[in-house]
């Protein structure tokens, strides 16, 4: 094994994550000798929709065949308490999370088994496990994604084909914005210390090292495991979520 | 991180190094360049493995873990040679168990010395120098027999079950230092040679034992190194899909 290049040779899906800071992922994998192929709405993929996605997946397998490695980033972020969310965007976060990424298993688990296996990564979330106010939908969908994976790990694992999930905690990205937007507080050790033992926000850097880890064969005998990268915040018992002005929270 | 040697310039404590696991453990170190502490309640085990590997600044001591006189000279020893431990994994393991009912009070005493308080002596003993210097890992190899217990476990998964609170107690004390602690639920008998090497029926798929060692060396690898800088708290099951598996794993 090259631990220089743990992924040569190796042919790597990437939905989502094309731009910045989301990139950091395929940057990484490609870095390590993969060739990486993404697939979001800036490559014409649209991955609201499970059946445009699917046909996207479809037409690259024709191409090009299936992926030794596929690793899905892309999700949907809103909060909104229960009564102010719409259904539209549940049902978007649910498709990205959810549907679009069954819709994509359905099209390659057949064709990564004939290829003797994989590895596929998700990159869900800790709203999947632990709640705080304003995160229904997204803690469904993430929630969602978590349990799909594991489902997808025992039934596909005498395939050779490994799933795992990779669960964040606060990161350089917009959910980790948005705490500090509507908090209203400052990107600061002494902010992030409340809720997070080691008072700082992930790098997007750190979180793509976690997926390289899944998606080598350094894990080829982990599957249906949810790894926690977060600094340890899921320890803590806090809630650092936004009290809400006209509300009285129990 | 691009390098073919992932814990350069790294000290790192093993003990039980003679058994299947430290011994995995031991030589993918050594093969990225840690410099090793070895403590093997084997000696004899211990020194040919370390003949084996290109170390430099590295030992091997003998350490009973079931003895806390020889733990506690063990990490005397190793705090006397180097001026910090930057990995410690705590590896420990005995082929004693039992059914709850056939359980004896000096057994309890023993295996709890093996699996608990040899951890807390371990890590009392490098800790403070750990969070001195910060960015240090701890990596507690325990099993899957905590999650989905067998038979006839009750002693290793008493021990075992105490791991859980050795990581995430010093995960959260040791955040703000950036001093990791992580864990690891190995496959069931990784650490002994006979059930090692037998088959294990895992989500259909019939696994050689060997895997599951070597498994979890990589994943020790992994958190050992600046790869899992943002990893802590964790509990990484290396088992081939037990822990998402609803039906408990067969060991043939």
């Amino acid at each position: 094994m090259r631990y220089s290049k743990l992924l040569e040779g190796k042919s790597a899906w990437i939905t989502g994550g094309s731009a910045p800071p989301f990139d950091a992922y395929a940057l990484l994998f490609t870095k390590h000798g993969a060739r990486v192929t993404v697939l979001d709405c800036e490559k014409g993929c649209d991955l609201t929709e499970p059946d445009a996605a699917g046909a996207a997946c479809e037409a690259l397998l024709s191409e090009s065949g299936p992926p030794d490695i596929w690793l899905h980033i892309a999700d949907v972020y809103d909060t909104a308490y229960i009564d102010e969310l719409s259904m539209e965007t549940l049902e978007k976060m649910l498709a990205v999370s959810v549907l679009t990424p069954f819709r994509i298993m359905k099209s390659i688990a057949v064709p990564m088994r004939e290829n003797g296996g994989g590895s596929v990564v998700f990159v869900s979330g800790e709203y999947g496990v632990q709640a705080m106010n304003r995160v229904s939908a997204y803690g469904a969908a993430k929630g969602g994604e978590i349990a799909m994976a594991n489902a997808f790990a025992v039934e596909y694992a005498a395939d050779g084909i490994r799933v795992n999930t990779l669960v964040p905690g606060v990161s350089f990205s917009p959910v980790g914005d948005d705490i500090l937007l509507q908090s209203g507080e400052s990107d600061t050790p002494d902010f992030w210390g409340c809720v997070q033992p080691f008072r700082r926000r992930g790098d997007m850097s750190e979180l793509a090292n976690a997926a390289l880890f899944l998606a080598s064969d350094m894990s080829d005998y982990i599957t249906g495991e949810a790894l926690y990268i977060n600094g340890a915040e899921h320890l803590i018992a806090h809630n650092h979520g936004f009290p809400r002005k006209d509300k009285v929270m129990p | 991180m691009s390098g073919e040697k992932w814990l350069e310039g790294k000290t790192a404590v093993i003990t039980d190094a003679n058994q299947a696991v430290g011994r995995a453990v031991a030589r993918l170190f050594a093969a990225h360049g840690a410099a090793l502490a070895l403590g093997a309640g084997d000696l004899t085990q211990g020194e040919e493995l370390l003949a084996e590997l290109d170390v430099s600044n590295s030992f091997v001591y003998y350490c009973d873990l079931s003895d806390a006189g020889s733990v506690e000279g063990f990490c005397t020893e190793v705090n006397r040679r180097w001026q910090l431990v930057n990995i410690l994994v705590n590896n420990p393991w005995t082929e004693e168990s039992g059914a709850f009912e056939t359980a004896e009070d000096r057994d309890d005493s023993r295996i709890l010395q093996i699996y608990q308080h040899s951890l807390v002596q371990t890590m009392r003993a490098f800790w403070p120098r750990m969070i001195k210097a910060g960015s240090c890992s701890v990596i507690q190899i325990s099993s899957c027999l905590v999650v989905k217990p067998t038979p006839g476990s009750l002693a290793r998964a008493i021990g075992y079950g105490a791991h859980g609170g050795l990581t995430r107690v010093p995960a959260v004390e040791g955040g703000i230092h950036e001093v990791r602690v992580n864990e690891i639920y190995a496959a069931y008998g990784v650490n002994t040679e006979k059930r090692a090497y037998a088959p294990l029926k895992v989500s259909g798929v019939e696994r050689d034992g060997r895997a599951d060692v070597a498994g979890a060396a990589k994943a020790a690898l992994f958190l050992a190194s600046d790869m899992a800088s943002y990893i802590s708290g964790a509990s990484i099951s290396v088992t081939g899909g037990v822990r998402a598996e609803r039906l408990a794993a067969v060991v043939t």
